[in-house]
């Protein structure tokens, strides 16, 4: 240890006068507010002086205690004493952290001394140098210190040695550039691994791990000879990088091998028929990645959905079904546009297309798709215009501009060759007027802009405009709810007063059901209450439903000719259970316990199951009732109301079934 | 005298053979330097005796053959083998801004055993002023303190890497009167590589001439001239001349 020791003071020795130039940096700041600079600002200045000088002095260590060393012939004096390597190797690392560390440190005095924490007030304690010394922002610094000190020594080495392996090693950074890029960064993006400073000291300390373990065996092997001290240094770091790279790619494979059974469904689309369905969910150990499943729920075979690298985007498209059931159609960003996956699930596989949108913009939160009922169109829309785009070919057929300031709220098909987009005003400046454009594939649009009671909520706006399965008609929520003609936009009923989102719902048969609110300066009503009206809005019932006092209550799915389910959900530990009530008698026909409708996704418009149909997806709670949310693991669960079959397709108790690519 | 450990040479190489890359520069070397003698190995400028030094000092590994210094291998006991070994370099490759004092004082740390004094009195003798730093000496200044510090921890074997390279006539005299006076008599062996004909010619028990990579010539100086005839001058020029235009071994600068 004594030779360790003494190696390390005559490096610090050599380079003492960092000590007093730290101390000296870091008394600048105080001459700051003579010159203007506010009080406040100075720690933050000290901070980022200090933090530059310890990095810079980190830099400065590590790319001269060997290289420049070995260059210059200096290190053959050490190895010509009774040295051990480790002991040469040890001395400098430890010189080289200590001498960054209080350079830092140093370069910190001077402020923090003259400006108490207290002083400044804010809620940072006392003591600035508790605040420092926390334990995971100290061993992050100690973290980027070695990591610092080690990538310059790797850099002076390589340049330094002035080896053809600087080619190798170039190259080998370009692929674990490339490999961390695809395969790794998921594992951050998605907080798979946790962002905390603690979890950002552990991802990093692999990377560490690779320096000083490179710059070990560049002293154990290369000793004097700088050339094949950088040999050895690369052959070590790259194994070690390597290894870490490969454990982390093999663990985002892992994530992403997680099967239907394993997620907690998140949100449900189907076709008409309720066969193929299309799930994202939430892993145990996937952090917040969105997995996505095609699946087959007569066989519980099932396609992941593609990537990964275009899942860095985390926009809600999910699969669009058209309404004959043959086609799947999932939007996604390609290619600085966007593109379609098409399945063709009439076939076996189901075979997949990818579908380049011909001259489109990216998708962005605010862009809508809807697809044809026979999927040989798809209708885009964004903030700049609506267009019409023949499918498979992606071709554009036809395009209407929207004027500046419009967003798109919901997009219908009217029929196969022509489509409906309701606008609502986008930006900050809320107005209380809508637009209604008409496209069709031959290339004509119209546009209507129609007034509305009171500008629509932003944060309501994707539930904001209801339109019916056909596009006629729509509900929109300004000042109440509002039943409009789906073309014009002239109102036909006013159906609720009130504010902020109203529950509603159009029936297969065209009425329209809705929650019932008290008239306004009328005292809230004891417990639920639905109102029934016709195509046109006359009141036909208004019944009083058994659930408490009024929560955010949920209608829909219609599972059978009149009969709806109704659900209220106010929280983990106050589920109630869904009822199925006939809307004609007001009664309760049926009770779903521990399940809720599985509710699908906004901006995309698939074709509605259509009446008569039978087959609906629930959501089940697998630990009802528990204290921590995070523990609740969403089954999805399929109902044939007309033969009473329930099936778990997806989450805790699913069979997992084949997993088939479609690529 | 110093006591001499084991029975064997003091410096052994067998088939030795050492190449950077695809190039050799010294190929099948096999040589021993008896216990207490002074070896001198001759060789031309790039002949490859600072990178036999290198090897001896246990900085790179052999590529073929075996290397022995006072018995062990010393790729694998560099350490140990460095508290019974003096040496000095070529290039005095001490740290630049350390005085000859400190330098001793840091030695004096890294070694077992360490006789300050000596050293203190070796520098006196060498007229090195104890408080410049070691960078702004003359190269006679700092060759004369790696002398000392090569001496400080009174090693069996020491090793001189061209050690009067580049200095005057005087400074040169006294490097050997002080290896000739003072290690002899201890009965340290010494490993000397030089170009320095004359001045090694009074000095050495045994010489071997290094050309192109291989061994030319070897044995007991005193048994060569008188085989041969000739002066150690002319025995190297003739080693020398016919043996240059040797196939197959690079000369490089190491």
């Amino acid at each position: 240890m004594s030779r360790l020791l003494a190696v390390a003071a005559r490096e610090l020795r050599e380079r003492w006068l960092l000590f007093p130039g730290a101390f000296v940096a870091g008394s600048l700041p105080l001459l700051m507010p003579a010159f203007g600079v506010s009080r406040e600002l100075i720690p933050t200045m000290g901070l980022t002086g200090a933090a530059l000088l310890g990095a810079a002095a980190a830099v400065v260590i590590g790319s001269s205690m060997l290289a420049r060393d070995a260059a210059n012939g200096r290190l053959g004096f050490l190895f010509s004493r009774p040295l051990a390597w480790g002991t040469i190797w040890g001395g400098k690392w430890l010189a080289a952290i200590a001498l960054a560390a209080a350079s830092a440190f140093l370069c910190a005095i001077p402020w923090m001394a003259a400006y108490p924490l207290s002083s400044l007030g804010g809620h940072h304690g006392d003591s600035w140098l508790l605040m420092l010394l926390d334990g995971p922002g100290t061993a992050l610094a100690f973290m980027v210190i070695v990591l610092t000190v080690g990538l310059a020594n790797f850099g002076a080495t390589l340049f330094r040695s002035r080896s053809a392996w600087l080619a190798l090693d170039l190259g080998l950074f370009l692929a674990a550039t490339w490999v961390t890029w695809r395969y790794v960064s998921p594992l951050w993006f998605y907080g798979i691994l946790g962002r905390d400073e603690w979890t950002i000291t552990l991802v990093l300390l692999p990377l560490a791990f690779g320096l000083l373990v490179g710059s070990m065996a560049q002293i154990a092997v290369g000793r004097t000879d700088l050339r094949r001290a950088h040999h050895a240094l690369s052959l070590a770091f790259w194994t070690v990088t390597s290894c870490t790279l490969a454990v982390a790619a093999g663990y985002w494979q892992w994530v992403r091998s997680t099967g239907p059974d394993a997620v907690s469904g998140r949100a449900v689309t189907s076709d008409a028929a309720g066969r193929w369905i299309y799930v994202e969910g939430i892993g145990r150990h996937s952090g917040w990645y969105p997995h996505g499943f095609l699946i087959d729920t007569a066989t519980g075979r099932y396609l992941a959905r593609p990537g990964p690298v275009d899942e860095l985007q985390d926009i809600g498209f999910r699969m669009l079904f058209s309404a004959d059931g043959r086609f799947g159609a999932l939007p996604l960003a390609a290619r600085g546009g966007a593109a379609l996956d098409l399945f063709d699930l009439g076939e076996a596989g189901p075979p997949v297309t990818e579908v380049a949108l011909e001259s489109s913009l990216p998708p962005t939160w605010n862009t809508v798709f809807a697809l044809s009922p026979k999927a040989a169109s798809m209708f885009v829309v964004h903030e700049s215009g609506a267009s019409f785009y023949e499918l498979p070919s992606g071709r554009r057929v036809a395009t209407s501009t929207i004027p500046p300031g419009w967003r798109p709220a919901a997009a219908r098909f009217l029929a196969e060759g022509t489509a409906r987009v309701w606008l609502v005003p986008g930006g900050l400046r809320a107005r209380a007027e809508m637009r209604v454009v008409d496209v069709t594939a031959d290339g004509s649009a119209s546009g209507t802009t129609f007034p509305i009671a009171t500008a629509i909520d932003p944060v309501l706006v994707w539930r904001g405009v209801l339109p019916d399965a056909d596009g006629r008609r729509i509900l929109t929520l300004d000042a109440g709810l509002h039943l409009r003609d789906g073309a014009t936009g002239e109102p036909v009923a006013s159906l609720v007063e009130g504010t902020g989102a109203i529950p509603a719902l159009f029936l297969a048969d065209g009425r329209i059901l809705v929650e019932g609110r008290a008239a306004v300066g009328q005292p809230p009503f004891a417990h639920p209450r639905l109102w029934v009206f016709d195509r046109v809005g006359t009141k036909l019932a208004d019944f009083e439903l058994p659930l408490l006092p009024p929560g955010s209550l949920g209608l829909g799915p219609e599972v059978a000719p009149g009969r709806v389910v109704v659900s209220c959900y106010r929280g983990s530990l106050l589920l109630e259970d869904a009822l199925v009530v006939d809307v004609a008698s007001g009664g309760v026909v049926d009770k779903l316990p521990g399940l809720r409708p599985a509710f699908g996704f906004s901006r995309v418009s698939s074709a509605v199951p259509g009446a008569g149909s039978s087959v609906h997806f629930f959501m089940a709670d697998e630990e009802r009732g528990a204290v921590d949310p995070g523990r609740r693991l969403h089954r999805v669960v399929r109902i044939d109301f007309a033969t009473g079959e329930r099936k778990v397709v997806a989450g805790p108790g699913a069979a997992r079934g084949e997993r088939i690519s479609a690529r | 005298m110093s006591a001499q450990t084991g029975a064997g040479p003091a410096l052994e190489t067998d088939g030795l053979t050492i190449c950077y890359g695809r190039t050799t520069v010294v190929e099948g070397l096999s040589l021993a330097v008896p216990r207490g003698s002074v070896y001198a190995l001759l060789g031309r400028n790039g002949a490859g005796k600072s990178s036999l030094l290198r090897v001896l000092l246990g900085q790179r590994p052999a590529a073929i053959g075996r290397v022995r210094l006072l018995g062990e291998d010393p790729w694998r006991r560099r350490s140990s083998l460095m508290a019974k070994v003096g040496v000095v370099p070529e290039e005095p490759d001490a740290p630049p801004e350390m005085t000859a004092a400190q330098l001793s004082a840091f030695c004096g740390r890294l070694h077992g055993r360490w006789d300050g004094g000596a050293v203190a009195e070796r520098l006196r003798r060498f007229e090195v002023p104890l408080d410049l730093s070691f960078g702004s000496l003359s190269k006679g200044q700092r060759g004369a303190v790696s002398l000392a510090l090569a001496l400080g921890h009174t090693p069996e074997l020491l090793l001189l890497d061209d050690p009067t390279l580049g200095l005057d006539v005087v400074a040169r005299d006294a490097v050997f009167q002080e290896v000739i006076g003072d290690l002899a008599d201890r009965g340290t062996s010494v490993f000397v590589t030089t170009h320095d004909l004359r001045a090694i010619e009074g000095i050495a028990d045994h010489v071997a001439i290094l050309h192109g990579g291989r061994l030319a010539i070897a044995g007991p100086l005193e048994a060569l001239k008188t085989e041969r005839g000739q002066s150690l001058e002319q025995i190297f020029a003739s080693v020398a001349g016919t043996r240059a235009s040797d196939a197959g071994i690079t000369e490089v600068r190491s």
